[in-house]
């Protein structure tokens, strides 16, 4: 069993967003929607809904903005993943290989989805 | 635009307002600006989809802010329908077996339907509960490493 129970994809997504390194909401969104190819374009409120659960959690954090910011962004936060974030994106990541791995030894799985 | 979006933002929470209205407000001026530079086509799915988000995460945080609120109001509906349910005149006449005879029948006090009532309502109130745990648990993993 895995130690985590499943992440919605909004919390999924913001998680995998922050991987990459500190971001300001709008750039989480864009990096959301660039991770999807367009398939998943996160709105201003369940953005940032999702990100007032994880900071309540403690899997990201607010941070100060870097330095090198231009004025308009010094009116956002920065967030950033911290380590009990990621071993929860690790975890889901996992949880996620697991199921794949067990669909594609599925004969009921059309061959074209096993690659 | 931007002002119609600041205007409907009030209807959050206040303390979702304090903490991301600012940043909501700035986010959403650079995506109208952005798809309104790809044509009105773009500008139009935009402000559909920011509608569509704003409605579903109004009611989204409102409910995490008021979950007390609304299982309480719930309650009082449910009580208030076992009221009318297990009114006593429903007792006397419909809850006899047989024909219906308007004989002696022992009259229920209010204090006494109110007694069962609330007893009654035990089980909605652990199906409430529980299901709110449910849903806590499916935004979070109870777990953290």
């Amino acid at each position: 069993m895995p130690a985590y129970q499943p992440l919605t994809p909004a919390v999924f997504h913001v998680l995998l967003a922050l991987a990459d390194g500190d971001k300001h909401g709008y750039a989480i969104m864009k990096s959301v929607e660039e991770h999807t190819a367009g398939t998943l374009k996160m709105g201003a409120g369940t953005l940032y809904g999702t990100l007032q659960r994880l900071t309540d959690a403690g899997w990201v954090l607010e941070v100060t903005p870097p330095q090198a910011v231009s004025v308009r962004d010094e009116r956002r936060r920065f967030y950033r993943l911290t380590s009990d974030g990621r071993h929860a994106l690790g975890g889901e990541v996992r949880r996620l290989e697991d199921l794949v791995r067990i669909a594609r030894r599925s004969r009921g799985v059309p061959k074209t989805a096993r690659h | 635009m931007r002002h119609a979006y600041d205007t409907l933002l009030r209807l959050y929470p206040e303390a979702f307002r304090r903490r991301y209205g600012v940043e909501m407000s700035l986010d959403f001026a650079d995506g109208w600006n952005e798809a309104r530079a790809n044509g009105p086509t773009a500008a139009l799915a935009f402000a559909t989809r920011a509608a569509g988000d704003l409605a579903v995460s109004l009611v989204r945080e409102w409910i995490r802010g008021s979950r007390l609120a609304i299982g309480a109001a719930a309650a009082a509906v449910t009580l208030l329908l076992w009221g009318l349910a297990l009114r006593p005149w429903a007792w006397k006449w419909d809850i006899q077996p047989g024909p219906r005879n308007p004989g002696p029948v022992a009259d229920v006090t209010a204090g006494q339907l109110l007694a069962l009532a609330a007893a009654a309502m035990i089980p909605v109130i652990l199906v409430l509960l529980f299901a709110t745990r449910m849903v806590k648990r499916r935004e979070l993993p109870r777990r953290r490493l």
